[in-house]
C-alpha cells in the first residue's frame, strides 16, 4: 500500500515535471490599436510597426542572450541594453554580438485588430 | 535572512515590481529593510571572498579531506546564485534581463542545462522559480555551510552587530535603485557580474557565461590535489576578471 502511494507520487512528480519542461504553446495577442505610420508600438514581448507590406512585428528577445530589446528613438534603431546588439527597423541585424536579426512575428488582420503570435 | 524574511511578507512573485515599488513606498521602514537586505547580502558575499583567502592563506585545504574541502567551497557558488536570483526577483529592467541572461546561459549546458534553467530560472514563466531558488539557496548556505561550519569557527556576536551597524549605515545613506522597464539603452548587471557581462560582447555564450565563471570555483575545489598551479590559476583569473569589470564599468 505504502509503496503503491509512494509509486503514484514518483510518478506524479514525473509527470508534473515532464509538463513542465514541455515547450508552451504559442501566445496570441491581440492590439486593438490602430497603428499610424512611423509609429512604433512597444509591447512587453514585440515591437509592432506599420511598414508598406503591411504590420511588422518583431519579437523583442535579443537573439544573443534573450535581453528585452528596446527602441533608441535617437538612432531610430531596437538596441538590446545588456551588450549593445543594435538592428534595423525592420528588425536586420547591425552590430554587436548578437549576429543575428530580430525574430519576425506572425501578424494576422482581423475585424478585432491584429492578432501577434508570440512564441513559447 | 532576518531581513530577507521581514521583505518577503509584502513581496508577491506575480508583481515583483510593483509589490518591490510598494515594499519601497507604503510599507513603514520598507525601503530602509529592502536596502539592509541588499547591503547584507553583499556583505555576506564580500565577507565570503575574504574568508576564502584568508583559509587558503592559512593553508586550510591541509586539514581536511578533499571532499569536504569541496563542500566548503561550494558555499561560494551557493552564496553568488543566492546574491544573483536576488536581482532577478526585483522585477525590473535589470533583473528582467539578468534573469534572461541566466536562463540562455544555463540552457547552454549540455545534459543538465534545462533542469539548472527549471530549478533556478525559467524566467520566461516568471519570477517564481528565482524567487524559491534565492530562499531555499540561502538556507542552504545557512543549514548546511553556516550552522555545521560554525561549530568548527564560532560566530561571536559582537562581530554580527558590527556588519549590522554596516549594514545599516549603507541602508541608510545609499538607497538601493530600480529601473523603469523599456527605457534604458545600457544596462549594467550587478557589480560581480559585469565582468562576465563585458566577456559576453566578445566571446561565445558558453565559454564566456559558463565555462569562464567556472574556472575559479573547480580551481577552488581542487586546490588541495595541486596548491602552486592552481592559485596561479586563480591569481591570473582573478587579474583578468578586475579588467574585465572596469571594462564594463567604464561603458
Amino acid at each position: 500500500m505504502t509503496g503503491g502511494l509512494f509509486l503514484l507520487g514518483l510518478g506524479g512528480m514525473g509527470l508534473f515535471s515532464v509538463s513542465k519542461i514541455l515547450p508552451r504553446p504559442p501566445r496570441k495577442i491581440l492590439v486593438k490599436e490602430e497603428l499610424k505610420p512611423g509609429q512604433i508600438l512597444v509591447r512587453d514581448g514585440f515591437f509592432l510597426r506599420l511598414t508598406k507590406d503591411g504590420p511588422l512585428a518583431l519579437f523583442r528577445r535579443c537573439p544573443h542572450l534573450g535581453c528585452p530589446v528596446t527602441y533608441d528613438p535617437q538612432r531610430e534603431e531596437f538596441v538590446c541594453p545588456c551588450h549593445q546588439s543594435r538592428f534595423s527597423l525592420e528588425g536586420r541585424y547591425l552590430a554587436g554580438p548578437a549576429k543575428k536579426d530580430l525574430t519576425r512575428l506572425p501578424v494576422k488582420k482581423t475585424e478585432g485588430g491584429l492578432i501577434v503570435e508570440l512564441p513559447a | 535572512m532576518v531581513s530577507g524574511v521581514l521583505v518577503s511578507y509584502p513581496f508577491h512573485e506575480d508583481i515583483p515590481l510593483v509589490s518591490t515599488v510598494g515594499l519601497e513606498t507604503v510599507i513603514p521602514f520598507g525601503s530602509f529593510w529592502r536596502a539592509f537586505h541588499y547591503y547584507t547580502g553583499q556583505l555576506t558575499f564580500l565577507l565570503l571572498i575574504w574568508h576564502l583567502v584568508e583559509a587558503l592563506l592559512n593553508r586550510a585545504e591541509k586539514r581536511r579531506p578533499l571532499w569536504r574541502w569541496a563542500f566548503l567551497v561550494g558555499a561560494f557558488p551557493l552564496v553568488t546564485l543566492a546574491l544573483f536570483t536576488g536581482y532577478i526577483i526585483r522585477g525590473d529592467q535589470t533583473g528582467l534581463a539578468a534573469g534572461q541572461i541566466a536562463e540562455h546561459l544555463a540552457l547552454k549546458i549540455p545534459w543538465i542545462g534545462i533542469l539548472i534553467d527549471r530549478l533556478f530560472f525559467a524566467v520566461s514563466e516568471g519570477i517564481h522559480r528565482a524567487f524559491m531558488a534565492h530562499i531555499y539557496l540561502s538556507l542552504g548556505v545557512l543549514a548546511v555551510s553556516g550552522l555545521w561550519h560554525f561549530r568548527l569557527r564560532a560566530l561571536k556576536a559582537e562581530d554580527l552587530s558590527l556588519w549590522a551597524v554596516v549594514g545599516s549605515f549603507l541602508a541608510l545613506v545609499l538607497p538601493v535603485g530600480l529601473e523603469a522597464p523599456n527605457f534604458e539603452a545600457l544596462l549594467k548587471g550587478p557589480w560581480f557580474f559585469l565582468g562576465v557581462q563585458e566577456l559576453l560582447r566578445h566571446l561565445p555564450p558558453f565559454v564566456a557565461g559558463v565555462s569562464f565563471p567556472l574556472i575559479p570555483v573547480l580551481a577552488l575545489m581542487g586546490f588541495p590535489l595541486a596548491p602552486r598551479p592552481l592559485a596561479l590559476i586563480l591569481i591570473l583569473w582573478t587579474g583578468s576578471y578586475l579588467i574585465l569589470t572596469t571594462m564594463g564599468a567604464v561603458r
